[in-house]
C-alpha cells in the first residue's frame, strides 16, 4: 500500500457466525476439554456449542444456535472417552471432565462417507447455483474433503423435482433439498406458524407447505425464517436469484412495525441484495416478518418524487424546482401568512415512520422558529392516550417492559391487539412462550388468531362488544376486589394510599360489577370472573395491548383502568409482568419521546413548566410560550374556520389514515400553504403547494425507538435519492426563516437531545454503535439503559389509582345505523399502505375487505365477495364481502391500507376525550347490497386522476 | 372555531371525571384537564361562546370552565 493510500474500513461480507446450538441459561459452570483446550461453559451447553466458543468449529448442517437441537445430519459426530460410538456433539450436553475429540482419521472418514451420500443426489451446479460463495454443504464438501462420490449420480434422485415459484420473495427449489429440517424447525420453533412438513418417509421424504400446496396457497406467512435457515440453495431469496452475493453489510433497523427489527442490510454496491434479521438485534434475535425482511422494494419504486415540486394552487400543475427554489417559496409563503394572520396560523406535523432527530427538529422549527407550539405527530390518532394514562398512573409515558420480559409471563392478557399481524415478530416470541405453557386470556370483539392458532389456544375470550372496554376493565377489578385477590403489601408500599381508597370504593360500586356490566360488554359474568382470578393468579401476569384500547372515546380512561389492574395486583416493577402497548409505527415512542405534541416538550415536560422551558430557552436562544397549541384535529377545526393557514407535514399521512376523512379534505383544501415532505405523491400531498422529496431509512442516519423504548441506529446504506437525507430539510427551512439551524451529522442532534432530557442523557451515537441498542431511560443511575421500568418504585414516586368511570360511546347502534364497524390490519401491509403497497405483497392484500357475520350478511342478501355500500353519518363507502365469524353478529370489520377503499370516509369526529385520539375501533353503521363505487370513490378517483395529471407535467420536459 | 365540537369535547371530559365522589375534585380536574391541553385559542373560543348564553355544556363542564376562564383573567 502506498503511503498515500487511505484504507476505507467496513464490514466485508460474511455469514453470521453459528454456534450450532442454543446458549445455556445455567449460571453453573461445567469444565471439560475440547481437543486437548479447557472449555468452561455453563451446564446445559451443548458439546457443539462449547467447542465453537472455544474457537473448535465442528462440521455441521443441521445444526443451528436459532433451532432446538434435531440431530438427524450425523456431521458433527465426535469422539468422547468413555462414551460408546459417535455422539452427534449437537444433541450432546457438556458433562464435567468430558474429553472431546473433534478432529481425528475416524471421524474424518464418517464425515466424509455422510457428505459422499447427501452429495449423490444433489445437484453438481455449484458454479452457476445462486448459494454460490455462501452454501453450507458447499462449504461442508470442502472440509471433509470430498473428492469423490463412489456411488455415481445415476441412481434414483431428486433432481427432477419442480420448483415452487409462487412466492414472490423466494424460490423453493426441492431438487437441492438435503431434508435436515431446519426450514420446518424455522417454521415451527422460530416462528411458530407450523405451515411446513416434512411429507413422505425415506427416500419419498420431502419439503412440503400446509397439505402439499404451493407455499403462496399454504399457510405460510413468509416470514423468511426458512429462508434464513437453508443451508442450502433450496430456498432462496429471490433478489439473491437476480443479483448474486452481496459484497458488505451494514447493521440498520426495520422502518416498519413497532417492534424495530435490527437487520443486516447486505449490499451489492448502493444496492440492498437482501435484509437478514439480526441475531445479535436486542428486539428481534434473528428473526422477522414479511414485511421487515422483504417489503423493502419501494425504496427504490417508480414512483418516488426524488426533485422538489411547487405550485400555486392545488388545482394548478406542479413545477420541478431546486430545493433552493422550493425552500425559498416555502418560507415566504410561511412568513406572509404568520404576518397577514398572526402567528399562531401555521404549524408542523411531525411522524412516527421518521427518527427521533427528524421528529426532534420539526418541533424545534415549530417552536423557536415558526414561534409557537402548532406541533403534532401521528400518535395523535393512534397511542396519545398510553402518554396520557400512563404518565398520570405510573409516572412516564412509555411501556414498563422490554420485549424479552414476556418469556418469563406467566399469564398474558392481551387487549385489543392483533400481534401475529400487526406486530408479528414478537408475537412469535409471545407463541413461544404460550407453547410453554404460559396461560393466556384475549379481550377483543373479534377473534383474533391468537384465539386459537397452531399450538396456542386461549384460557378465555372476552368477547366484547366494540366500546366497552372500561366496562371490562372496572368489572375484571371489580371481581380482583371483591374476591380479596388483590396484593395488599405491594399496594400499601407503592401506591396513594388515599387515591387507592377511592378506586377502592369507586370500583366495588355495584354498577362496576362483573354482573352488573353483563348487558353491557356481552360477556358472561362468570367468565371475567375467571379471568381475574387466573390474571391475579398470575404469578407473573403481564398485559400487552394496541389500538383496540387506544382508538375509543374512553381510550385513556382505559389505559388508566389497565395501569389500575396491574397495580392492584402487584403486576408492575419486575420481569415477567407489566403493562406494554405495542406501538403501530417504527417510531411512535420517538415520536412522542421527542416533544411532538403541542403541550409537551422533549422527555414528556409540560410546556408550562417554566423550569424546562428556561432550559430549552437558553439552549435555543429564543424564548418559548408556555401554553399548549393545536392537536391535529383542532388544526383542522381551526383551518376550516379560516385560522390556520399554514402546514408543514413530515411524513405523514393525515388525508389517508385520519377519521372522517371529507372533513380532513376540506381542511387540507383551506389552507394557503401545504408543505409536504414524503416518499411519493401520498393522499396529503395531492392537497399540498410545496412537496419536498423525502428520504427512506435506507438513505439516512438516525435513530428509531421502539415499542420497548429500545433506541436502535438507522444508518445510511446508499446515498438519498433527492439529495437530502431528511433531517436536513427542517434545517434548511429554519434558516430560510431566519432562525439558524447548522447540525452537520444528526448525531450532533441526538448530543443536543442528551444534553436536554434527563431520560436520555447517557444516549450518544458512540454508545449506540458499542452496545447495538439502549433502552431508554439512559443516564447517570442507568448507564446501560432501562429494561423494566418502576422497579423500586414509579417514576412518579407512589402510583396513583385514576378513577375509571364508564362512560357510553356516543357511537352505537340504532336503527339507521344498526352495526358497528371496527377497524384494523392485515399482516402484509402496513399503515396506510404507501410503502407496501409499492412492494410484491400486493399479492397478499390487493384490496380492503369488509368482513360481515353470515347472519348479517344473509339478513342483507349479501353473499361472498359482493359489492357493500358502508354507510355512517360521516360518509359512505364500497368495499366487497368477506362472510366470516371471527366477527360477531353485528360488527363489521375492516382495514385501511388502501386510499381508494375509503375506510376512513366512514369513521367519524368522535375522539378520546382526554387526548382527541379517534375512535377509529367503533362507528355505526349501515350495509347493504351495492352495484357500483360510491360517490366519495368516484370524486376520489377523478380527483387522483387530476393530481398525478399535476404530476406529470412537472416531469414532462418544456419544449425549447 | 366550530364551537358545537368545543362543547361536545368539554362534555366528554367532564363525564370521564364525574364519579359522583368529590365534586370540587372533579371541577378542579376538568379545569386543569382543559388548561393544559387546549390552546388559548381553543379557551377564548369557548369564553365567548359562554358569553352568548345557551352553552349545551353539562353543569360540570360549564363550572370547571367558569373557574378555568376566571384563574386565567385573575
Amino acid at each position: 500500500m502506498s503511503r498515500s493510500e487511505t484504507v476505507m474500513i467496513y464490514e466485508p461480507y460474511r455469514r453470521p457466525a453459528d454456534l450450532g446450538a442454543q446458549p445455556s441459561e445455567s449460571t453453573t459452570m461445567v469444565q471439560l476439554t475440547i481437543d486437548g483446550k479447557p472449555v468452561a461453559v455453563p451446564e446445559g451447553t451443548m458439546v457443539i456449542r462449547a467447542a465453537a466458543l472455544a474457537g473448535i468449529n465442528i462440521p455441521k448442517l443441521c445444526a443451528s444456535d436459532m433451532l432446538e437441537p434435531f440431530g438427524s445430519c450425523r456431521l458433527c459426530l465426535v469422539e468422547i472417552e468413555g462414551a460408546k460410538g459417535l455422539p452427534a456433539s449437537c444433541t450432546t450436553e457438556v458433562a464435567e471432565g468430558m474429553k472431546v475429540t473433534t478432529q481425528n482419521p475416524r471421524l474424518a472418514d464418517v464425515r466424509r462417507n455422510v457428505m459422499e451420500l447427501y452429495i449423490s443426489d444433489h445437484p453438481l451446479d455449484c458454479l452457476t447455483c445462486p448459494t454460490n460463495g455462501d452454501c453450507e454443504l458447499q462449504d461442508m464438501a470442502g472440509a471433509v474433503g470430498l473428492r469423490d462420490v463412489r456411488y455415481g449420480y445415476a441412481g434414483e434422485n431428486h433432481l427432477d423435482m419442480e420448483k415452487d415459484k409462487s412466492n414472490p420473495y423466494f424460490t423453493f427449489d426441492p431438487s437441492k433439498c438435503i431434508v435436515c429440517s431446519r426450514c420446518v424447525r424455522a417454521c415451527d420453533e422460530v416462528q411458530g406458524t407450523f405451515a411446513l412438513t416434512i411429507d413422505g418417509r425415506g427416500f419419498d421424504s420431502k419439503v412440503a407447505a400446509s397439505q402439499d400446496q404451493p407455499f403462496l396457497d399454504s399457510e405460510c406467512v413468509s416470514c423468511g425464517a426458512c429462508v434464513q435457515a437453508c443451508p442450502t440453495a433450496t430456498l432462496t431469496e429471490n433478489s439473491l436469484i437476480d443479483m448474486g452475493q452481496p459484497e458488505h453489510s451494514v447493521i440498520t433497523t426495520c422502518a416498519y412495525c413497532g417492534v424495530g427489527c435490527s437487520f443486516r442490510a447486505e449490499m451489492k454496491g448502493e444496492e440492498v441484495v437482501k435484509m437478514i434479521p439480526n441475531k445479535d438485534g436486542h428486539a428481534n434475535h434473528g428473526h422477522s416478518c414479511v414485511k421487515g425482511r422483504f417489503a423493502f422494494g419501494y425504496a427504490t419504486h417508480k414512483d418516488r418524487i426524488t426533485a422538489p415540486l411547487i405550485r400555486e394552487s392545488i388545482r394548478a400543475p406542479w413545477r420541478e424546482v431546486s430545493w433552493e427554489e422550493a425552500i425559498a417559496f416555502s418560507a415566504e409563503r410561511l412568513i406572509k401568512i404568520r404576518n397577514e394572520h398572526g402567528p399562531d396560523s401555521i404549524g408542523g406535523i411531525t411522524s412516527s415512520r421518521c427518527t427521533n432527530e427528524e421528529t426532534y427538529l420539526v418541533q424545534k422549527l415549530v417552536r423557536a422558529a415558526f414561534g409557537n407550539n402548532n406541533v403534532d405527530t401521528c400518535a395523535r390518532v393512534c397511542h396519545s392516550p398510553t402518554g396520557y394514562g400512563l404518565k398520570s398512573t405510573l409516572g412516564e409515558s412509555a411501556g414498563t417492559q422490554a420485549f424479552d420480559s414476556v418469556l418469563k409471563a406467566d399469564v398474558i392478557m392481551i387487549i385489543g391487539a392483533n400481534p401475529t399481524v400487526a406486530h408479528p415478530v414478537f408475537a412469535s416470541q409471545m407463541k413461544r412462550r404460550l407453547r410453554e405453557g404460559a396461560r393466556l386470556i384475549v379481550i377483543d370483539p373479534r377473534e383474533i388468531e391468537l384465539v386459537r392458532s397452531a399450538h396456542v389456544e386461549a384460557d378465555h375470550h372476552l368477547q366484547l362488544r366494540p366500546g366497552t372496554n372500561v366496562a371490562i376493565i372496572n368489572s375484571l377489578a371489580h371481581a380482583v376486589l371483591s374476591e380479596g385477590l388483590e396484593n395488599k403489601t405491594y399496594i400499601e408500599d407503592r401506591c396513594e394510599a388515599d387515591a387507592y381508597q377511592d378506586w377502592r370504593r369507586f370500583i366495588l360500586e355495584e354498577r362496576n360489577s362483573p354482573e352488573a356490566m353483563e348487558d353491557v360488554t356481552g360477556v358472561s359474568a362468570a367468565d371475567v370472573r375467571a379471568a381475574a382470578r387466573l390474571y391475579a393468579a398470575g404469578p407473573n401476569s403481564a398485559i400487552y395491548y394496541g389500538l383496540g384500547v387506544s382508538e375509543h372515546a374512553q381510550g385513556s380512561t382505559m389505559v388508566m383502568g389497565i395501569a389500575n389492574l396491574a397495580m392492584a395486583t402487584g403486576n408492575l416493577g419486575r420481569e415477567g409482568v407489566g403493562v406494554s402497548p405495542l406501538r403501530g409505527q417504527n417510531n411512535v415512542q420517538g415520536a412522542c419521546d421527542m416533544g411532538s405534541f403541542p403541550h409537551e416538550l422533549p422527555g414528556y415536560r409540560h410546556i408550562s413548566d417554566a423550569e424546562t422551558r428556561a432550559l430549552f430557552e437558553q439552549e435555543w436562544g429564543v424564548d418559548l410560550l408556555p401554553t399548549p397549541g393545536f392537536r391535529i384535529p383542532n388544526m383542522f377545526d381551526a383551518a376550516i374556520a379560516g385560522h390556520f393557514k399554514g402546514l408543514y407535514v413530515q411524513g405523514e399521512d393525515m388525508a389517508q389514515s385520519d377519521p372522517d376523512i371529507t372533513h380532513v379534505s376540506e381542511a387540507l383544501s383551506s389552507l394557503e400553504c401545504l408543505i409536504v415532505q414524503d416518499l411519493f405523491l401520498t393522499e396529503t400531498a395531492k392537497f399540498a403547494h410545496v412537496f419536498l422529496p423525502g428520504s427512506s431509512f435506507l438513505e439516512k442516519n438516525g435513530t428509531y425507538t421502539n415499542a420497548e423504548r429500545r433506541i436502535s441506529p438507522v444508518r445510511k446504506v446508499m446515498k438519498p435519492l433527492s439529495g437530502h437525507e431528511d433531517w436536513e430539510v427542517p434545517q434548511l427551512l429554519a434558516n430560510a426563516l431566519g432562525y439558524p439551524m447548522n447540525y452537520g451529522h444528526p448525531s450532533e442532534i441526538m448530543d443536543e437531545i442528551a444534553r436536554l432530557t434527563p431520560t436520555f442523557r447517557g444516549i450518544s451515537y458512540e454508545k449506540l454503535d458499542r452496545l447495538g441498542s439502549i433502552q431508554w431511560p439512559c443516564n447517570e443511575t442507568a448507564e446501560h439503559g432501562t429494561p423494566t421500568m418502576h422497579v423500586d418504585t414509579f417514576v412518579r414516586g407512589k402510583g396513583l389509582f385514576r378513577l375509571t368511570p364508564y362512560v357510553a360511546t356516543q357511537e352505537r347502534s340504532t336503527s339507521r345505523y344498526p352495526l358497528l364497524l371496527t377497524t384494523g390490519r392485515v399482516l402484509s401491509q402496513y399503515n396506510v399502505g404507501a410503502q407496501t403497497r409499492r412492494t410484491k405483497n400486493m399479492e397478499w392484500h390487493e384490496e380492503d375487505i369488509l368482513e360481515i357475520h353470515p347472519h348479517d350478511a344473509e339478513q342483507r342478501g349479501i353473499e361472498q365477495g359482493d359489492w357493500v355500500g358502508l354507510k355512517s353519518r360521516a360518509g359512505d363507502t364500497v368495499l366487497r364481502a368477506d362472510i366470516t365469524e371471527r366477527v360477531q353478529p353485528g360488527v363489521v370489520y375492516t382495514t385501511f391500507h388502501h386510499p381508494e377503499s375509503g375506510a376512513n370516509v366512514v369513521t367519524t369526529d368522535n375522539s378520546d376525550w382526554a387526548t382527541n385520539c379517534p375512535e377509529y375501533k367503533v362507528t355505526a353503521v349501515q350495509a347493504f347490497k351495492v352495484a357500483e363505487l360510491s360517490d366519495w370513490q368516484q370524486r376520489f378517483g377523478e380527483f387522483t386522476e387530476e393530481q398525478l395529471e399535476h404530476l406529470r407535467k412537472a416531469r414532462t420536459p418544456v419544449p425549447a | 372555531m366550530n364551537t358545537a365540537k368545543l362543547v361536545r369535547m368539554a362534555n366528554d371530559i367532564a363525564a370521564n371525571f364525574d364519579c359522583g365522589l368529590d365534586r370540587t375534585a372533579e371541577v378542579a380536574g376538568v379545569a386543569d384537564h382543559i388548561g393544559r391541553f387546549w390552546s388559548p385559542y381553543m379557551i377564548d373560543a369557548m369564553a365567548e361562546h359562554m358569553r352568548s348564553g345557551k352553552t349545551n355544556l353539562s353543569g360540570l363542564a360549564e363550572q370547571a370552565l367558569q373557574q378555568l376562564i376566571a384563574e386565567r383573567q385573575g
